[in-house]
This record gives C-alpha cells, sequence and structure tokens, in this order.
C-alpha cells in the first residue's frame, strides 16, 4: 500500500515536472551551416557576377559564363537543405535549359519559399526550361537552405560549397520600419529598480496595499510630485492571461520582421501632456528610427491613447506626413471617452480584481486627479454632436422611496459639474483647447499616408455614467470596443474604416482577428480575419440585453451552462460568460448580456429596504423594449430570481424570507416600447383645491384635495402624496382637508420609465368655517350651486366668444335696434 | 481498498494528472506567475498559453479543479479503508494543497480574463 501511494504522489509531481524533461529533449543545440560541406568539386564553367542579395525578401544568384565555355546547354538541379542543420532533404530533378548564344549574364531568382527561376540579365527575360510549361522550378517540401549545380558535357560544376538562406536574414531590407505606440498605462515606469506600473502581482498579493503606486502621482500644477521615476519597455506580456503586445511582434516576427531591426516600440510617460509626448519624445523617436534605417518612412501601429499622439505630432507638425507611409488606429477615442470621466470621479480598477484583493479604484482615482493625460481623454465638444452627453446628475425627488429624475449635462454643465467635482480646472480647460474642432476632425485624405482606423463595433461600452444626488449612479451601455465608443473610434476622415467584431479594448493589438489583420496591412500578409474584421459598419449588430439593480441587493448572471458572471465567493467580480460587461458603482450593478444566450438572473439581498430593476433589449444599437420593476421591498435574507426572456415580460420570483420557498412573482411595473425607455422626462403633477375661501385665500370650509399627472413620454405609473411631510402614501382618489389649521400637501409623480418628479408642496390654511357654507358643502347641495354657477359660466363664456367673432355685426344690429327704437319712441 | 474505489480514485486523479502530462495549465501557470518579467516565459509553451485561448485554459483546468477536489473528498470517504496511515495523510495534504493551487488558478484566470487598460 505504501508503494502505491508513493506511486500516486510521483505520478502527481511527474504531471508537473515532466514538461521539464520532454523540452529538454526536444530543443537540440542550433547547428549552422558552416559546416556544410559539398562532395562536388567546384567548377571553372561559371561564377559570380556580384554578391548574392535579396530581392522581395528571397534570394537572387547573379551569375556569370565563364566566356571560353563552349556550351550552351546545361543541366541544372538544386541541393534542398534543411535549415536547422543543413541536413540534405532532398534535390530537383535534372532540368534542361538552353542559354542563347552570347549570353553572358545570368540569375537564379527565387520568387518564394519554394520556387525559383532562372533569368537571362542581358535581356532580362525569364528563361524556359526544356519540357516544362513554367518558368520557374517547384521544389517541394519548402527548402530553408539552398545549393546550386550546373552540368554539361563540357564540365560538371558547383556553384560554391557553401549554402544560401532562401529567405532575407536579414528582412529589413525591404520592409519599412515598424513603430508601435500604445495608449495610456501601456509603458512600464519604474521608481529605481522598483516597478510601479504594471505590478499585477502586487496589486494581487494580500496585506499590500496599492498605496506602493503613490509616487505616479501628478500634483496640481500638472507636474510630477517624484521626478526620479524613469521609463521602461511597452507591456508585454506581464503574465499570461494579459498579453499586451508581445503577440503582435511574435505575428510580425512571422512575417519576416526583425525586433529592433525593423519592428520598434515606443514607451513614453503616459501620464504627461498629450501634445508634449508627440511634440518631443515621438517626433525624436521616428527621426532616430529613419536616421539608422535604409528606408525614408515608417509604419505605424497606435492603440488607444497612442492614436492621439501620433495624431497630434501631424497636426502639429504636417511634414511629418512625409515621414509616415502606413499608419493604423487601433481603438483610438478620438473624441475621448466616457470611461476616462468614470476613472477620474470615480477610479477603476481596470479588471485587475481576485476577491478583495486586486487594483482599488481608488487608487487609480488617486493617481488620476492631476494627470493631463487622461483629461484629454475627457470626451469632448465633438463628442457632444454624436450624443446627448455622457454625465449626469439625478435629482432626489423622495429619500423614502429613494427616486430619482436623471439630467444628462450638455458640454458645458459637464465641464461645470465636473469643476464643481473638484477636478483641476486648468486641465479641463487645457483638455478643451486641446480637442480644437481642426484636431478632432482631422482628415487623411490629402496627406499621402496610408491610413486605416480598427473600431470595436458591438462589444458594450460605457456611453453615460450617472450620478444621483444620493450618491447612486447610473450607467448606460451603447456598441464600442468595451472602453471607446464606436462613434469616438471612427470619428477621422480619409482612412479606412475596419470594424472588429469582438474586441476588448485592453488587448486589442494581440486578440484573434485584429492582431492578423494589422500584420495583413502593415506586411501585406493574407493572414485570417474571417468572423472577426469586417469593412461594413452594416454588419456591427450591438444586440442584448442591458440590466440594472440599485441597491441593496446583488446581481448575479448565468448562461445555459451554468457560467457565471457576478460576485464570486470572495467577493470578486467573475467573468465567467464571454461577452457580458458588468460593471458596479458602490451599490448600483449593471450588466450587458450580448444576445444568443439564455440567461438567469439571480439577486441576493444585502440589506433590507426596496430595489428597482431594469431590463432592456437591444437591438441593433436601439433600446426596442424596457421592463421596469418599481421598489420591490426585500429584507436582508431575501433572493429573487428569473429567467430573461425575448419579450422581456418576465416574472421575478421573490423569496422574501430566504427560506428556499418562493413566495411570490413579480410582474413588470411597466413595460415601454422603445420610445419610451428613452423617456427622461418627469411627468407634471397637478393639484386641485376645492372648497370657499374667504377674500384672503383663507378657507372657511373643508378642502377637497384632488392630484392629476401627466406624463409625455412613457405614461405615469403613480403618483405619491404626504401630509406635512408624514409618510407618504400612494395616491388614489381626492382627500378631504377639514379641520381649522396649515396643511403642506407634498406630493409627487412616477412614470413608467422610472423618472421622478421633483416633490411639489402646496400650503393650504383652513380658518375660521363659515357654517352656512359648511353645512350647504357637507349635505352636499353645493353641489347643486356648483352646477348651476358653471353652466352660467359657460353660457357667458360663449356669448362672449360669439361676441367677439361677430363684433361689427352685432355692432351694427344694435345701431340698427337703437334707431328702431328710437323712431318708435318719436312716432 | 476495494478495487471500485482504486478505479475511483485512478479516474478522479486522472481528471487531474492527463491535462498535466500534456499541456502543464496549472505548472505553468504557478511558473509565469512567479516571474518579474515583461514577457514571461512559459514553463513548457503551448496553445494554452496564449492569452487569446483563456476560455480553454479556464475549462481545463476546471476539470483538473474538479479532479483534484474529488480525489481529496474520496479519499475521506475512504480513509478507513487505508492502512497506511503515513501514506493517507500524506496523500490528503498533497491533494489538499494541490486543490488551492488548482483553485486558485482557476479563479485568477476567471477574474482577470477581461483585463486592460
Amino acid at each position: 500500500m505504501k508503494n502505491k501511494f508513493i506511486f500516486i504522489a510521483f505520478l502527481s509531481f511527474a504531471g508537473l515536472l515532466f514538461p521539464a524533461y520532454s523540452q529538454g529533449v526536444i530543443i537540440a543545440p542550433p547547428a549552422t551551416c558552416d559546416n556544410f560541406q559539398s562532395t562536388h568539386i567546384s567548377g571553372t564553367v561559371f561564377g559570380f557576377n556580384g554578391q548574392p542579395e535579396y530581392q522581395n525578401g528571397f534570394l537572387v544568384l547573379p551569375l556569370k559564363f565563364n566566356p571560353t565555355v563552349p556550351e550552351r546547354n546545361f543541366n541544372i538541379f538544386a541541393s534542398l537543405l534543411a535549415e536547422v542543420n543543413c541536413a540534405y532533404l532532398d534535390s530537383t530533378p535534372f532540368q534542361t535549359i538552353t542559354f542563347p548564344e552570347g549570353v553572358s549574364n545570368f540569375s537564379i531568382r527565387f520568387i518564394s519559399d519554394n520556387q525559383f527561376g532562372i533569368f537571362n540579365d542581358d535581356t532580362n527575360q525569364e528563361m524556359q526550361f526544356q519540357g516544362l510549361k513554367t518558368t520557374f522550378i517547384t521544389v517541394s517540401p519548402a527548402p530553408y537552405k539552398f545549393n546550386i549545380y550546373l552540368s554539361s558535357d563540357y564540365e560538371y560544376a558547383e556553384l560554391e560549397s557553401k549554402a544560401f538562406d532562401i529567405r532575407d536574414p536579414n528582412p529589413s531590407s525591404t520592409n519599412n520600419p515598424v513603430l508601435i505606440i500604445p495608449g495610456i498605462m501601456g509603458t512600464e515606469i519604474y521608481k529605481g529598480s522598483e516597478k510601479l506600473w504594471p505590478d499585477i502581482d502586487r496589486m494581487l498579493t494580500p496585506f499590500v496595499s496599492d498605496s506602493f503606486m503613490d509616487p505616479l502621482v501628478y500634483k496640481e500644477d500638472a507636474t510630477q510630485l517624484d521626478t526620479s521615476l524613469n521609463i521602461g519597455q511597452v507591456v508585454g506580456k506581464p503574465n499570461f492571461l494579459f498579453d499586451y503586445t508581445e503577440e503582435l511582434t511574435n505575428e510580425l516576427q512571422n512575417q519576416g520582421y526583425e525586433l529592433n531591426q525593423d519592428i520598434f516600440t515606443f514607451p513614453y510617460d503616459w501620464r504627461k501632456d498629450i501634445a508634449d509626448i508627440a511634440g518631443n519624445e515621438l517626433k525624436q523617436n521616428i527621426d532616430d528610427i529613419l536616421a539608422n534605417s535604409s528606408k525614408k518612412k515608417v509604419d505605424i501601429v497606435a492603440h488607444s491613447q497612442g492614436g492621439l499622439v501620433i495624431k497630434r505630432l501631424l497636426f502639429d507638425h504636417p511634414e511629418y506626413e512625409q515621414k509616415i507611409d502606413k499608419l493604423i488606429f487601433v481603438g483610438t477615442p478620438h473624441l475621448g471617452a466616457a470611461k476616462a470621466g468614470k476613472a477620474l470621479l470615480y477610479g477603476d480598477n481596470m479588471n485587475i480584481s481576485f476577491g478583495p484583493l486586486g487594483l482599488d479604484p481608488q487608487e487609480v482615482k488617486k493617481i488620476s486627479q492631476n494627470m493631463p493625460s487622461l483629461y484629454e481623454l475627457l470626451p469632448s465638444r465633438e463628442y457632444f454632436n454624436h450624443t446627448n452627453g455622457y454625465i449626469g446628475q439625478g435629482e432626489l425627488l423622495n429619500l423614502d422611496v429613494n427616486v430619482y429624475h436623471v439630467k444628462t449635462y450638455n458640454y458645458e454643465e459637464t465641464e461645470q459639474f465636473l469643476k464643481d467635482k473638484g477636478l483641476n480646472i486648468n486641465l479641463i480647460d487645457q483638455a478643451e483647447s486641446f480637442h480644437s474642432s481642426q484636431y478632432d476632425n482631422f482628415d487623411f485624405t490629402d496627406s499621402g499616408i496610408d491610413a486605416y482606423n480598427i473600431v470595436g463595433c458591438q462589444d458594450a461600452t460605457i456611453t453615460k455614467v450617472f450620478q444621483k444626488q444620493n450618491g447612486d449612479y447610473g450607467l448606460s451601455y451603447g456598441p464600442g470596443d468595451t472602453t471607446v465608443p464606436i462613434f469616438s473610434a471612427s470619428n477621422i476622415g480619409g482612412t479606412l474604416n475596419l470594424y472588429a467584431l469582438e474586441t476588448n479594448h485592453g488587448t486589442m493589438l494581440t486578440q484573434n482577428g485584429t492582431r492578423q489583420q494589422i500584420v495583413n496591412l502593415i506586411a501585406g500578409s493574407s493572414l485570417s480575419t474571417e468572423g472577426v474584421i469586417t469593412p461594413y459598419a452594416s454588419e456591427c449588430k450591438f444586440n442584448g440585453q442591458q440590466v440594472s439593480v440599485h441597491s441593496p441587493v446583488d446581481l448575479h448572471i448565468y448562461d445555459e451552462d451554468g457560467n457565471h458572471t457576478g460576485p464570486g465567493l470572495g467577493g470578486e467580480i467573475e467573468f465567467g460568460i464571454p461577452g457580458v460587461q458588468y460593471n458596479t458603482i458602490e451599490h448600483n450593478k449593471f450588466a450587458f448580456l450580448p444576445s444568443g444566450h439564455n440567461y438567469r438572473i439571480s439577486m441576493n439581498a444585502t440589506d433590507s429596504g426596496s430595489f428597482s430593476f431594469y431590463s432592456s433589449i437591444i437591438e441593433d444599437s436601439q433600446i426596442v423594449n424596457t421592463a421596469y420593476y418599481h421598489e420591490i421591498q426585500v429584507n436582508a435574507t431575501s433572493l429573487a430570481a428569473m429567467s430573461l426572456n425575448e419579450d422581456n415580460n418576465q416574472v421575478i420570483s421573490l423569496d422574501l424570507e430566504g427560506d428556499g420557498m418562493f413566495d411570490e412573482g413579480i410582474d413588470p411595473s411597466a413595460i415601454l416600447d422603445g420610445e419610451a425607455s428613452l423617456d427622461l422626462i418627469t411627468p407634471i403633477t397637478q393639484v386641485g383645491l376645492a372648497g370657499k375661501q374667504w377674500k384672503d385665500g383663507i378657507y372657511k370650509s373643508d378642502v377637497l384635495v384632488s392630484l392629476e399627472a401627466t406624463d409625455e413620454g412613457s405614461g405615469v405609473l403613480e403618483t405619491w402624496y404626504s401630509l406635512n411631510g408624514i409618510d407618504f402614501e400612494q395616491y388614489g382618489e381626492p382627500f378631504v382637508l377639514e379641520k381649522k389649521g396649515d396643511y403642506t400637501v407634498y406630493y409627487y409623480s412616477v412614470d413608467k420609465a422610472g423618472n421622478n418628479e421633483e416633490i411639489q408642496e402646496l400650503g393650504v390654511k383652513i380658518g375660521k368655517i363659515d357654517k352656512k357654507f359648511q353645512k350647504c358643502w357637507k349635505n352636499n347641495k353645493c353641489k347643486k350651486i356648483i352646477k348651476i354657477g358653471k353652466k352660467v359660466k359657460l353660457e357667458l363664456k360663449n356669448i362672449r366668444k360669439h361676441v367677439k367673432e361677430n363684433k361689427k355685426e352685432i355692432k351694427e344690429k344694435i345701431k340698427e335696434t337703437i334707431k328702431n327704437i328710437k323712431s318708435k319712441i318719436k312716432r | 481498498m476495494t478495487k471500485k474505489q482504486k478505479i475511483l480514485l485512478s479516474i478522479f486523479l486522472a481528471l487531474f494528472v492527463v491535462p498535466e502530462l500534456l499541456w502543464s495549465p496549472v505548472g505553468n501557470f504557478v511558473y509565469q506567475w512567479f516571474q518579474d518579467s515583461n514577457h514571461v516565459i512559459p514553463y513548457r509553451d503551448n496553445f494554452l498559453m496564449q492569452s487569446n485561448n483563456i476560455n480553454w485554459f479556464s475549462t481545463i483546468v476546471f476539470i483538473q479543479l474538479l479532479g483534484i477536489f474529488l480525489t481529496f473528498v474520496y479519499l475521506i470517504i475512504i480513509n478507513k479503508n487505508i492502512k497506511n496511515r503515513w501514506g493517507f495523510w500524506s496523500s490528503l495534504l498533497f491533494t489538499f494543497l494541490l486543490s488551492v493551487i488548482v483553485f486558485l488558478s482557476f479563479g485568477l484566470s476567471i477574474s482577470l480574463r477581461n483585463i486592460g487598460f
């Protein structure tokens, strides 16, 4: 038995250790071809006519016949050798070729990895092989090294007892240098040897505060707090869950590019002013690359903020258009992104979160408060021409039932709001001048640059952030790349827009599809991007369901396979369902669920109170309907569950006591169509008072109070009132104030989209009661009086109207009548 | 142990061991996690080590987690049938520690899959 346990333990360890052994076996020391020796003897029939060279990346051997050689018919064959150790692989069959008399110069040219032809260099024409229909020889398998022989009756000759690389070992000679410009947070920052950004391991380490990043903070005057920081490399692949640039550089290398020879990255201090980065470091970097290259232009791949940097360089220094051949924007927020506003106001954890561990959003907020670049990523004035704003404030209507009206700010109001929130006023103003209209509408049409723009177009992206007066928040999603909305990323002229159907903004450079597209554009390769990239915006479908819940419950989402997105056991947010976006701002939870799955929602109460739930169906980027569940009362142990359906009329099953038994099913309070779903207009409530007043407005009888609400958008859901601010009650029918005293009636209405009217108030004073009227009032006899009065009023109104319309005729008739009367009197 | 118990234990253990022999997801994960590098190098490179294949990684590690956890639980269930107490306790401790490591690998891969700046 003991041996068996030892065996099992060994087997388990072997599972971990086996790869080390296997790797050791696989990798052999690379051999070179220096030791390769041919068994053939070199002859004198031909020789080199200059040095071997590479054209279009492939080998060209310029050769020359010995003039004394009488033969012009040759048999030709090639020896094909393995790359690693020059081992013999195969040789081509003998092919016969006849050179015209007088030819002295010829060359052997490879046109691909496994095809070569013979060129008559005197006439610059391809030679025809005897018995072959083609002018080139195909070899199989594809060789890596090559040696060639010519034989004739005169002499059997080998070119040289040395193998040649078929592919250019130094392909920079055919490629423009490629410069990768990363986005914000895409470059390492160190303090001495201590890495401050991005140290994901340290962010996730228990009992280590994220304050180790404090030196990244900028001062209020937008200068560095700690000037001893130094820049590291562009972030590559700090752990295998997150690959920022490494897979892209690998893919370029697969196409013959060499790292640091024709692939360069541009590390920069991403906290600085973008114009400063562009006009100094980037400008210098491009000049340095071109100074060390035989090429006159660079190709540029710019991710996110990197796109704004290169665009700024071209905006401020148009002469640099001559130095750029191809420019590829990837997920660039040309007009800014609402997420920058969220980070500045509320922080962001960049999804680096595992239970209580991870990046503290407050640390990000702290770092970013005076960071010029983040302000320049805020939505610009032009952004507001594409949407009605990205930030708003809820107006508190009723503390008891926690209801708000959300108002979206225009550009000026947004600026003021940000300033009022204590953000850096100078940097807000600087960002405004940075995003001039000319810069935001930059056009590449006449620039001479081949410009491309890769835009994420159907992943849920934050487009709006609302803050309510009690500190609660609201979010809206729209199509984009999870960070940059589509309208912001695509707002650039003179570029070929390519739409990415699957994106995660942070890893767009290395994701399947976008990565291959970038390489295809740069290297002219034809890697497959099928199903991910499309040139047609119409193929971008932003379909799904947006759900949100507002205190005090947790939101969990499960798909049909049991995958989960929502808070995990330790409170971390698990992203188990691909494509599902999940955001929280304090007690508010929001999720976007892409269509194509059956989702189940589970909500666990965390405290007693009430919560509202919204579920909106989104088709082709438009909300087509919204189910609204108004103020569901729960206690701390309650559970609620529902299965979402296409009709959006799902019932919430509520287990009030949390005993595993569902107590009631809750239907939507309202189901709104697409137009009503966008209703942000609050209802208006009018109050009617009926009673008899003294001349000073004080009532001398009971007062009948009636409330009538109207709503232009979704319609009125309910009206609430309170006498003197004590306990709000839902309004059903008119009520009577019958005692002497001062009353204040508070009232408001809620519409079916959850918009809440501001609480209105009306003072009513009942003084000394007029007993006579009171009697008639109480016996309901006054009704008759009122009825008669109303009739009289109506008659008078009609008469007045008639008189107004027929003034002249009536006047004449009156005159005539008076005349008649007068004449009658005379008679 | 009865023959049935041995077979079950082997199946549970195989759920962990076979993927580990094939691709070493947990070994790679642990190895990479402790590298302080801008370009981590996997202990044994394969398709699971590409960030584009994170869904595959999570799925396979979940199977491994299931295997090692079931091994742990099953060892407790059949502990009376195991006469070698030293072997039992050491195996129990080993599978427990391994369960924790595999759980962390799985949890981190699920939680950090949307990481991005």
